[in-house]
């Protein structure tokens, strides 16, 4: 987050990707999109974040993009399918529809995932606090966020219990649902019995106050920000005209 | 000046029978240290919301009686308004944390940042809370990742940045460990000093003994005791009702029971101690 | 009481969020690592829209989604799915429709119609039939029938869902059931879940 991308503001980085999805989602075939990915790769390594992409896009993005071609190109009863071997056959019908839905998934979510790996969340809070959202919005968001770490904390505890016991491998479904359901069911009961008093604590932060609230952190927009800002947005209305003329 | 005022109050929570504050009137004034005594159900806590406005907004439920917060009925007070008057503070360390904020730094001015406090002030304000309650080495930490005690403190201390005129500390030590202890009386002493009105309730009898001013007796709901610190804690009543007396006033009245003289019973083991070594 | 978009959201209600999504979450990712043939991820947004009504379910559904998708990118695009089900089994709950077991089996047969349904939507159009998981297995089962994508798909939603949405229902139901009477009446949905008689304190 120290690099200059990950500085940035966090709305402009918002329209640079808002543009960039723009173009993904209208622009017809299929190379646009598939070139998108070593843009994105290229934004990662600037940001110093490549590494986290790259971990994140093969864990799901790129199974999903495999499952797809398979599917699509090879099972799917398309009418120019040729036989290969019983049911699976291959169509040239599926393999163009893939090429347009693969490259328009992988696209629009590495540009997602490359987002949010290059601004922080405490950013995009604060940016929407100074747009004006309710706090009751802006609280919800955060308390989720804050509560990430804790939950895969959580699961991992939980599995490891699972897996010490072996039941991940042998347990029948029963076995493993029994063991599952006292773990979790006393932990959220507690905690729902401790909103009530997190409802006493806020509001003894003034959680209700009408005014308007202030931060303690704060960011600000450089010239950078409104240059960048300003570009994104030239550049969708270029691209709208250029397509519609 | 009188900080709050209970006129015939009783309450009755949803769902249940029976009151739970009975025809009670109490009247904390400004500047002193009240502790809160009671037998577990007696209805300190309850009586705590009350005060703070929680009862009825919160909980709902029958409450009939005047509650005044510096002379205004309580209810009148505008959503949030009351929290920069009246600080309040709970048991569980854990349910303390605005569960919103990613450093120690930030949460202590959470407060502020909801009542609209000006960034450099908060800056200010936050630096010095830093300093009073010593919490240099927590301030970068993520509010999640502190001990009980530490929490405790920070959550004291973020209660404090309002800067309230009565503070309600409810059993803030009864999950902590000894040295956390410590530390929260520390920061009582310290609001004492200020002039801030406490209102404590703890178990710690001895603790009571030396830090409150004057003691309010609960007994099934009803005011039963009130009077200084010396008045009440030395009268055997307290037992009856199902409170606690101070270890060094336990001692002189078993004396006085044997026929020894007594004619002072002292709170604190160095009061005894003064008295025994004429 | 009064309900809808503007009173729903106390602050009360918000905190219920946080416990809906980390349950969800967890949930998913357990479903995720030990490789269970049901998902379990729908037992907090399930939960929260019973007792906080359907708009509160919604958002529980959409941020479980959201911070899944932050795994997993494809949960975002099943954003909508849990937020469908948050709304509908909320309205469910606000008609009192899980108070007697005849309502809890046409209520849960409605649920797994809209989750079967909408997750089809997506899985086809958005993901063109897959969505990663076992399952796909199914769908392709269905396909080497013959039989057209939407509805291969579909079918194997309505087959592999109707387990799912019983678990995922029973799991939250019974955390409803065993929440304390004094916790409920403070929520604007609590009330049908209340087990003393005595709601003419009211």
């Amino acid at each position: 987050m120290n690099s200059a991308i990950g500085k940035l503001y966090p709305t402009t980085k918002f329209f640079v990707l808002l543009a960039l999805v723009i173009v993904c989602i209208f622009q017809p075939g299929w190379q646009l999109q598939y070139l998108m990915l070593p843009v994105v790769l290229v934004i990662s390594l600037l940001a110093g974040t490549a590494k986290q992409f790259l971990g994140t896009f093969f864990k799901s993005i790129f199974i999903i993009i495999l499952f797809i071609f398979a599917i699509q190109v090879f099972i799917v009863a398309n009418e120019d399918a040729q036989p290969i071997w019983t049911f699976i056959h291959f169509s040239q019908t599926g393999l163009d529809e893939s090429l347009t839905m693969t490259s328009k998934i992988a696209a629009i979510s590495s540009l997602v995932i490359c987002y949010f790996q290059v601004t922080s969340v405490q950013d995009i809070i604060f940016a929407m606090e100074k747009g004006g959202l309710p706090k009751k919005v802006t609280f919800v968001i955060s308390s989720n966020i804050q509560l990430i770490p804790q939950m895969s904390a959580l699961s991992k505890t939980i599995t490891d219990a699972q897996r010490s016991r072996g039941i991940e491998t042998e347990g029948s479904l029963i076995v493993r649902a029994k063991a599952f359901v006292p773990m979790l069911g006393p932990l959220v009961l507690s905690s729902i019995q401790q909103i009530e008093e997190r409802v006493l604590a806020l509001e003894s932060r003034a959680f209700s106050s009408k005014a308007k609230k202030t931060s303690i952190y704060e960011i600000e927009k450089t010239a950078a920000d409104h240059a960048l800002s300003w570009l994104s947005l030239l550049a969708v209305i270029a691209y709208i005209v250029g397509r519609v003329v | 000046m009188d900080m709050v005022t209970l006129n015939h109050v009783s309450y009755q929570y949803p769902l249940e029978s029976g009151e739970v504050i009975r025809d009670l009137s109490l009247t904390l004034e400004a500047g002193r240290v009240y502790g809160l005594i009671g037998a577990n159900e007696s209805g300190k806590t309850t009586l705590c919301n009350i005060i703070r406005g929680f009862i009825p907004a919160l909980y709902k439920g029958k409450l009939t009686g005047e509650v005044r917060v510096k002379g205004r009925p309580v209810e009148e007070y505008a959503d949030g308004e009351l929290a920069t008057i009246i600080g309040y503070s709970f048991q569980n360390p854990f349910t303390q944390i605005s569960g919103v904020k990613d450093t120690v730094y930030e949460e202590l001015a959470y407060g502020m940042e909801n009542i609209g406090v000006p960034r450099e002030k908060m800056v200010e304000r936050v630096d010095e809370l830093v300093r009073i309650f010593h919490l240099e080495e927590l301030v970068r930490k993520n509010p999640f990742e502190l001990s009980g005690g530490q929490k405790q403190r920070v959550a004291l201390a973020s209660m404090l940045a309002l800067d309230p005129e009565l503070v309600i500390l409810d059993e803030p030590t009864s999950q902590l460990d000894p040295q956390s202890t410590d530390d929260i009386f520390e920061i009582i002493q310290l609001l004492k000093q200020q002039g801030k009105t406490i209102l404590l309730v703890e178990h710690k009898i001895d603790l009571v003994a030396a830090y409150c001013d004057d003691i309010l007796l609960l007994h099934q709901g009803k005011l039963v005791m009130q009077g200084s610190a010396q008045q009440v804690l030395t009268d055997p009543k307290v037992l009856d009702y199902g409170g606690q007396l101070p270890q060094a006033a336990l001692y002189f009245l078993a004396r006085r029971a044997q026929g020894q003289p007594a004619d002072r019973i002292p709170l604190t083991v160095q009061q005894a101690y003064e008295i025994l070594k004429k | 009481m009064k309900r809808g978009i503007k009173y729903d959201f106390s602050l009360l209600a918000l905190l219920l969020v946080p416990v809906g999504v980390s349950l969800s979450v967890v949930g998913y990712q357990m479903s995720t690592i030990l490789k269970l043939p049901i998902f379990v991820d729908q037992i907090g947004t399930l939960l929260v829209s019973m007792i906080a009504g359907p708009w509160v379910g919604m958002v529980t559904g959409l941020l479980s989604n959201c911070v899944n998708g932050m795994l997993n990118p494809v949960a975002f695009g099943f954003a909508p799915v849990s937020m469908l089900l948050g709304l509908v089994s909320g309205f469910l709950s606000r008609w009192k429709w899980y108070t007697n077991i005849f309502g809890i089996v046409i209520g849960c047969a409605i649920l797994n119609i809209v989750s079967a349904m909408s997750s089809a939507v997506v899985t086809v159009f958005m993901f063109g039939g897959v969505t990663g998981a076992g399952s796909d297995l199914v769908t392709a089962a269905f396909l080497a029938t013959g039989q057209a994508l939407l509805s291969s798909v579909l079918s194997t939603n309505l087959l592999t869902g109707t387990i799912n949405t019983i678990v995922n229902f029973v799991a939250s139901w019974i955390i409803v059931r065993r929440i304390p009477d004094r916790f409920l009446v403070k929520l604007n949905y609590g009330m049908p879940y209340i087990k003393k008689k005595a709601r003419e304190a009211k």
